[in-house]
């Protein structure tokens, strides 16, 4: 139980690191593109770094409350390492993982009637994810 | 797979909470044992025979699918 209260309070730490770097990020992005007039980048960043400076601060106050608390943390220990729950999370991510792939692949294909650029970029975007994917599935497959 | 937890629980007047707290697994995990619509891992199997006393063999039956 001790080694996950360390685990946990590390995630706390990159949790408020994550925070401070996003939150330099969206200022440093908002600088660099001041002389742009686009409102829908403008709305974009705004909205997409609000989301997720609030989800950060929900998170780490949820994360504080847990480390106060060792019922919460016992709780939370038994969730994240019940075996079952570890077993659904792996079925959904595979079928997951195949019916993203499939959506995206017709996604290119329709697209490409009506935009050569959004065809491109959805096609990018898997070709992206199955060299991940493949990294990921030969640094699983030396270390299992 | 089948087994003998729900018995062995409901003997010994243990509720399914206090098992999964012991067995530190949820209370849906221990659900879906005595359901058989889960198989528990070794460390689980082993962890829940220590619980009742018994060998894994005898608090899981195990059915060769062959001879099924």
């Amino acid at each position: 139980m001790e080694k996950f209260r360390i685990k946990v309070q590390r995630r706390f730490h990159s949790c408020v690191v994550f925070a401070l770097l996003s939150m330099a990020l969206f200022i440093g992005l908002m600088l660099f593109t001041k002389g742009i007039e686009n409102d829908y980048f403008s709305g974009l960043l705004l909205g997409f770094f609000s989301g997720l400076e609030i989800w950060n601060i929900i998170h780490l106050c949820s994360l504080l409350k847990i480390l106060s608390d060792e019922k919460l943390l016992k709780e939370l220990y038994i969730k994240e390492t019940d075996e079952r729950n570890r077993s659904i999370m792996c079925e959904t991510s595979r079928t997951a993982i195949f019916v993203i792939t499939v959506t995206c692949a017709l996604a290119a294909l329709i697209s490409g009637f009506f935009s050569i650029t959004v065809s491109i970029t959805i096609a990018a975007v898997m070709l992206c994810g199955a060299l991940i994917f493949a990294v990921i599935h030969k640094y699983y497959s030396k270390t299992m | 797979m089948k087994n003998k937890i729900q018995e062995l629980r409901k003997a010994r007047k243990v509720t399914q909470q206090e098992l999964a707290d012991a067995l530190s697994v949820t209370r849906q995990t221990i659900i879906s044992l005595e359901n058989g619509k889960y198989n528990a891992s070794l460390t689980l199997a082993h962890k829940a025979a220590q619980f009742f006393g018994l060998t894994i063999e005898e608090l899981f039956i195990f059915e060769d699918e062959e001879n099924l």
